[in-house]
Order: structure tokens, then sequence, then C-alpha cells
């Protein structure tokens, strides 16, 4: 066969697209669909089949060969496929998908990248970053012009490495969450539930190391859904609600976040029976009673409090969120939780885009200097305590007719207040809520390297990652929902 | 004055392949079309020499986009891509205004003397 190393590329961008197409014409079918989606199924396999044998790639060709007269029978009989046939088209699909990845995982194939290269060029690129900002200011001091201009000139280029390289790490989420369909589908089988899947987002591109990470959190979340969140038809029908449970996994871009929700119609967390596991464990004080959503989530999140016997029933959501938890945390996100009892459940998980550099507010308060994401950072504002005013027991601030509530990051801290009481209001945008932040001294904004940080024991839970500023000393990078 | 082609196949592999045979024997690809629909609307406005089509599409096989553009130009030059044991789809497509056809997977020396052959 002539040209296949020019080839080879376009044939496995194209036999990954026939593939997902197969699957999802399969899944069409098993529900139900009609002669359509059988065409559908017959023209991807005749057209990998067509690509295979123009590449020389004879498994895959024969494989696609098979399954197109097998299809062929199915057109022909014109009655909907037998369960035992399905099953079979899909083993066959799975054959197919395993043939072409073992032909792709040939060494001449240039062009792929380990992702540790892509790693070591991003710590790389943020090593630069930080050192050009040293080279700015010593450029400035020394009043040479003809040195400052070639610093900026310089600066601008390093922008673009940096830009490129993320750019270079960025994969459409779909890539990792596809898979996530046939799993839904198994695994709702294996568990008896029946489940509509739906994907959404699937084209928003991510970096690929924490698309990488971020895969077994959210197969864990899907099934917990799958084995606690959602009910079997006959509890659903006895609820009123429909048989068909909805489960939706979706991905939208919230300014430099990633969103990935996972939401269910299922059966919901009842937070009473949460706050009553947590009071029998000691984890809460006899007099709570009722929880907020971020409480409940902090609560079941804990290693300890999803082994307590019985709380899977229970909470709703099964073993393990504490697994999640860290995993999200160590990327430098946070997570949400929604919840109605009865009506369903949502987590929300937060993602920087990109995992390695951001753009920050310093902040120094009790000494230390504390980084906060600029992508929560609407205003800051000079503080003066007169601004406080109380409200249910919190303290909070009005500005320009807003009022928002006030956390004073000297009191997260453990640390007492500031004896001028002076300081600075930072306002944040938390996608679903407004709030804002006291702190003492704004110190400007920089360009960090995110590196990861395991809180000690005993630490506050506010913290996302650490940095090391541009003058060599460490600073702790705030998670702007936990802290405020 | 190069003579100009419009390629027609659901797959971009496909069209890529033999786009890039015609080109390098010193054709002129003017168009792609991935459906039979797609097909007829892009032969109306490009008016090509030669077609190259696929038996094979959604929204309009190949024998059907054959017979249309057929009607609307009679003279109009169309050559059927097959794959193997396709003979009585191709059959029909002849009938249907298909001037010749060549089999998959393409071997440029096949292509090229049925593109002669059609072309005159």
């Amino acid at each position: 066969m002539t040209n296949e190393h020019r080839y080879a590329d376009l044939f496995h961008a194209e036999a990954r697209e026939r593939l997902v197409e197969m699957n999802g014409a399969l899944l069409a079918i098993e529900r139900g669909a009609g002669v359509d989606r059988v065409s559908e199924l017959f023209r991807a396999v005749h057209n990998m089949k067509g690509m295979a044998a123009a590449m020389g790639y004879e498994s895959i060709r024969d494989l696609s060969h098979n399954l197109e007269a097998l299809l062929e029978t199915v057109r022909s009989s014109e009655t909907a496929p037998s369960p035992a046939m399905i099953l079979t088209l899909f083993d066959a699909v799975d054959a197919l998908e395993r043939a072409t990845a073992v032909q792709r995982e040939e060494p001449k194939r240039s062009i792929r990248v380990d992702v540790e290269r892509l790693d070591a060029l991003m710590t790389l690129i943020g090593e630069l970053v930080i050192a050009r900002r040293q080279l700015t200011e010593l450029a400035q001091r020394s009043g040479q012009q003809d040195l400052m201009d070639v610093m900026s000139h310089a600066s601008g280029l390093i922008s673009s490495l940096r830009d490129e390289i993320t750019r270079s790490r960025m994969v459409p989420v779909g890539q990792a969450f596809e898979r996530f369909e046939r799993l839904v589908r198994d695994t709702s089988r294996d568990v008896g539930k029946q489940v509509a899947f739906e994907l959404r987002g699937t084209d928003i591109e991510v970096d690929k190391s924490v698309l990488d990470e971020i895969g077994d959190p959210l197969i864990h979340l899907l099934r917990n859904a799958l084995d606690h969140g959602i009910e079997t038809a006959a509890e659903r029908r006895i609820a009123g609600k429909p048989p068909v449970a909805r489960l939706v996994l979706s991905t939208s871009r919230e300014r430099s976040l990633v969103v990935i929700e996972v939401s269910d119609d299922g059966r919901g967390i009842d937070g009473k029976k949460v706050a009553a596991l947590a009071r029998a464990a000691g984890l809460l004080s006899p007099a709570q009673n009722e929880l907020s959503a971020s409480e409940i989530l902090e609560l079941i999140s804990r290693p300890g409090f999803s082994t307590t016997a019985g709380v899977t029933r229970l909470s709703g959501r099964g073993v393990g969120l504490d697994v999640v938890a860290t995993k999200v945390r160590a990327l430098g996100g946070s997570m949400e939780l929604a919840t109605t009892p009865g009506k369903g459940t949502t987590i929300s998980i937060g993602l920087p885009v990109t995992i390695a550099i951001i753009h920050a507010l310093l902040a120094k308060t009790a000494g230390e200097v504390y980084a906060l994401p600029i992508a929560h950072v609407v205003e800051t504002i000079v503080w003066t305590p007169a601004m406080a005013r109380s409200r249910e027991g919190r303290e909070a601030i009005s500005i320009r007719g807003e009022e928002l509530p006030v956390t004073r990051l000297r009191a997260r801290l453990g640390q007492p207040p500031r004896e001028s009481g002076a300081g600075h209001v930072v306002v944040l945008d938390l996608d679903k809520r407004r709030t804002s932040l006291v702190v003492d001294e704004l110190l400007g904004q920089q360009e960090i390297v995110v590196k990861s940080f395991q809180a000690a024991r005993g630490m506050p839970q506010i913290f996302s990652g650490a940095t090391i500023l541009s003058n060599g000393t460490p600073a702790l990078i705030l998670d702007a929902r936990a802290v405020a | 004055m190069n003579s100009t082609v419009l390629v027609c196949d659901d797959a971009v592999f496909m069209r890529t392949m033999i786009g890039d045979i015609l080109t390098e024997a010193g054709l002129d690809v003017i168009g792609e079309a991935s459906s039979g629909k797609d097909a007829v609307a892009k032969y109306k406005l490009l008016r090509p020499d030669l077609v190259t089509m696929d038996i094979i599409m959604p929204e309009m096989g190949g024998i059907d986009a054959v017979r249309a553009i057929t009607e609307f130009d009679p003279q109009a030059r169309v050559l059927m891509c097959s794959a193997m044991g396709q003979q009585a789809l191709v059959a029909e497509a002849i009938q249907a205004g298909a001037k010749d056809f060549v089999v998959k997977p393409f071997q440029p020396s096949r292509v090229l003397e049925a593109v002669q052959r059609v072309l005159g």
C-alpha cells in the first residue's frame, strides 16, 4: 500500500471518530433506535474497513469486514437485533478498538509526545517566568535603556513560549470522558438500574495532566451515583419519578476555571441523617442539627466518616469521597455539593484550566504572604473597622449597595486580630456567590508556579497549593472557596 | 489548464488519499463533499470536469447522487469508488450515469488509468 506513514495520523484521528460513532449508534440501537442507526453503524464500520485496507492494516480490515458482514445480516433481517446480537456487536466494536490501539502503538509514530516531556517543558517555562521577574527588576534598577529594551523583548518571547507550551498540553475532555458512556452503561446493568447518561461540553479543553488525574475521581463519583444516589426503577415509580434516572456529566468554562459537574436525579442526601451519624461519631456537637451543603460535603469527605457502617445507604453518596476531595485539592481545585433529599444531587468540581502557572494577588497577613488566584478576585478596597456591620451573627460589608459577607483571614488562620484594625478587603466572585476577605496588606500581582501541597494535620483546610515567589520565599495559595 | 475534480466520500481519510493521488497526477481538486446531497449541490456550484463518488454515504447515497448529477448535466463524468464485493451496486451506479469505477483500496496507477478513460 502507498504512503502509509503520511496517512497514519489521519487514519487514527478518523478511526477514533468512527469508533465513537459506532459506540453511539450501538447504545442507541440498544435503547430501541431504528434502522437509521443500524445504517449509521454500518457506514462507520464500512469506512473503517476501507481505511484499514488502504493502510495495509490487515487485522483491522478483516475485523471490520466480518463486523460489516454481521451488520449486513441485521439489515436484511428487517427485525430489530436481538439482545444477544447486540452483545456480540458490542464485543466486536471493543475488539476493533483494541486492534486500532495496538496499531497506534507502533514505534514509527513520530508525533506522539510523552506527557513527561510536556511536564518538563512546563516546569522549565515556570522557572523561566520566575527568573523573568527577577531579570526585569534588575534591568529596571540598572537604568540602562538598551538592557531594559532587550529585557522587554525577551519578556514578550517568554510569554509567547508559555502560551505555546500551555496550548500544546490542552486536550478536549471528550477524549477521556467519552469512554464513560460504556462504563455507565455496563455499571448500570450490573446494579440493575435504568439510567440515561448525558455528556455535555466534551469540546472544552483542559491541560492533559489535569484530565489524566481527574478521570479516576470522576469514575468514583459516577459509580457512587449509580450505586447509591440513583434508585431502582421500582423505587422511583413509588416515589412518582420516571423509572429511567438521569445522570449528567457536564463540563464548562468559567473564567480561568473548568467546572465539571456530576448530577443525578436520585435520592439526594439527607442532611439530617448525615448530622445524626456525625453526632454519633462525635464529629458534631449534640446541638448541631441543620447542616449547610458545604458542611455536609465536608463531613462525607472525611475518611473516617465513610467507613461507618450503614452510612453509604443513608448518605446517598458512598465511600471514598475523601479520595476524590484529596485529588481535587492536590490539583488546585475545589468541590461543591448541592443536594435535595428525594430530588437529586450535584457535585461540582472546579479545576484550574492550566495546572502550573496562574496569575495571583499577593496579600500579607499576620507576617506571612499568601497568594489568591486572580480568577476569583473582583476588586480590592481599603478596609477600616467602621465598615463592618453585623448580619445574623456574621460580619458583613456594604459596597455600592451590595451586601457581602466578610471573612477575616487572620481569624481563618487562627491568628489574633490586628491591633491597628486596618487592612484591605478583597471582593471575591465564587460563581454562585460573592463574598469578601479581609487581609492586612496587598503586595501586588504576580504570575506564580503552582506546586501541589499537602496540608499538615491540624492546619486549616484553606490552601490549594504552594508557590515560590520571585524573591525566593515560599507562599501558600489560598483556596478562595474554602477560605471565604 | 488542468482538469478539475470534485471528490466525494464521507471519510476525510479517503478524500485526502484520493485527493493526493489526483493532485500528484496534475489534476486540480476544486472541491470535496461528504454526502450525496453535498455532492449534488457542489457539482451544480463548481461544474468540475470529473467527479469521484463513493457509493456508501449518508444523506443520499452515491448512486442517487450520480443519478441527480446526470439528470442535471448529462455530460457529467462520474467515477465511482467502491469497495470489493459491491459489483451489483457498481452496475447500478453505471446505469444511473457513472462512467467508470475504481475499487478500494486505491492503487494510484489504477485510479489514474480510470481517470484517463473517463476524461477521454
